[in-house]
């Protein structure tokens, strides 16, 4: 057990070696994205690809964890930012930047035990979920919204654990077709969505501890909620009331039916 | 080359329910796991676990020279399922014990009779073996019906905890 892991040390026997040898990805490194990192560079895992195509501005010094002055003045990609901000912590650590969409070099998330997704919008959680299910790769979820009523503001969010095998996120009702419908109708025109960092510091550490349940159990009976939901207005993090519906239910989307892996691996015509 | 094979927990526990189960003669069960293949970021092969093939009671012959003998009709059941959809076949036992198990010296020599049958179905495909212990595995895979073999180098179930067998 390495020195600066002895007050993890209930995680077990082999914990530094099960997070030394582990490989996650983040998709969005920004609000969300970046309180994870950090956590996960204190954690200890092994390997980080970080994705996230956009620059550092003013804008974001409100929630972007680890965002500086020069960072800003030089226009830095976010993910050199973040890589920063995790070396300071893990030197150790492997973290590989990818300044693009996670489209673009998709291929490295077949490696990951765990991917964090933190974007914005239903349509890109949908892809991402459908690319990872395929490969069989667990992916956690977080994101929130601000929606303004009449006397005040209402903040909200979601941490989900889409694991293969189990609820899909469609399950959970929180990907929904006419959801995806109406978000491509307005493509283009969806606004600045209002963001702050304790919400999303607080759905992080959710979404870290969802991966250390996976990789990590420290009970052998836990029960952590897949769907876990945030009401900012009242503090609170609660299983969603869906979850009571899927009891003895399993996933219609995304069945034994689909099939696994490359579409054309290896084609060759001769195969029948 | 880094070869992994990837199941999702409660497919592994169909297999392990499935093996385990006594048969009127033959002293261990067999079937086969059909997989998806994909390539990696770095050289080697993922396979994703998709569906378990049952050989079927009548489907064993006596053969007291080994644990398990099956017929050319076991074969062609999953031949059969995988003709028109590509996917890679591993030949499953299990041998009950915790740890890392090994392939026995009759384990070596059937393989090598019948993985390059698989290539017949489906050649664009990797085709193996796959030993199952309690906790662990080995396995040996062939990308092509006489090419090199290759080692399983891991094994990961994704469940609720998620584990990774690192094989030796």
């Amino acid at each position: 057990m390495k020195e600066r892991s002895k007050r993890q040390s209930f995680l077990g026997e082999h914990s530094d070696e099960v997070l030394s040898g582990a490989t996650i990805g983040i998709i969005g490194t920004s609000g969300g994205g970046t309180p994870i990192a950090q956590a996960a560079a204190h954690i200890g895992f092994g390997t980080t690809h970080l994705f996230d195509p956009d620059f550092t501005e003013e804008h974001h010094r409100h929630r972007l964890v680890g965002i500086s002055s020069v960072a800003i003045k030089h226009r830095w990609k976010k993910v050199r930012v973040t890589q920063r901000l995790m070396w300071r912590v893990n030197p150790e650590g492997r973290v590989n930047p990818h300044a693009c969409a996670w489209q673009e070099e998709h291929e490295v998330l077949r490696s990951c035990d765990v991917v964090f997704s933190c974007v914005d919008g239903y349509l890109v959680r949908d892809e991402l979920e459908r690319y990872l299910r395929r490969y069989h790769v667990p992916l956690i979820d977080i994101g929130m919204d601000v929606t303004k009523y009449e006397t005040g503001h209402s903040i909200r969010g979601q941490a989900i654990l889409s694991l293969p095998g189990s609820h899909c996120m469609r399950c959970f009702g929180f990907i929904r077709d006419e959801l995806l419908q109406e978000e491509a109708r307005r493509y283009g025109d969806a606004g600045e969505r209002a963001q702050v960092i304790w919400p999303n510091a607080a759905l992080a550490s959710t979404a870290i501890g969802l991966a250390m349940s996976l990789l990590l159990p420290w009970h052998s009976h836990l029960t952590v909620a897949p769907y876990l939901t945030y009401d900012g207005n009242k503090f609170e993090i609660t299983p969603s009331p869906r979850l009571r519906h899927l009891e003895g239910i399993a996933c219609k989307h995304y069945g034994s039916s689909v099939h696994a892996g490359d579409l054309r691996y290896g084609a060759r015509a001769s195969d029948g | 080359m880094m070869i992994c094979l990837r199941l999702l927990e409660p497919l592994l526990k169909r297999i392990h329910e499935d093996l385990e189960r006594p048969h009127p003669f033959a002293a261990e069960r067999v079937g086969f796991l059909t997989c998806g293949a994909a390539t990696l970021d770095i050289p080697g092969i993922l396979l994703l676990g998709e569906a378990w093939h049952t050989v079927e009671d009548k489907d064993y012959v006596e053969d007291p020279r080994v644990g398990a003998c099956i017929g050319g009709r076991a074969f062609r059941k999953v031949f059969q399922a995988v003709y028109g959809e590509p996917a890679t076949i591993l030949h499953v036992h299990k041998h009950d014990h915790g740890g890392q198990p090994g392939f026995s010296l009759t384990d070596e020599r059937s393989m090598r009779e019948f993985v390059p049958g698989f290539f017949n179905v489906c050649r664009s495909r990797p085709h193996g073996a796959l030993v199952l212990s309690r906790d662990s595995a080995v396995g040996a895979l062939w990308t092509e019906a006489n090419g090199r073999r290759y080692a399983l180098t891991t094994v990961d179930v994704i469940g609720r905890p998620c584990q990774k067998w690192r094989l030796a």
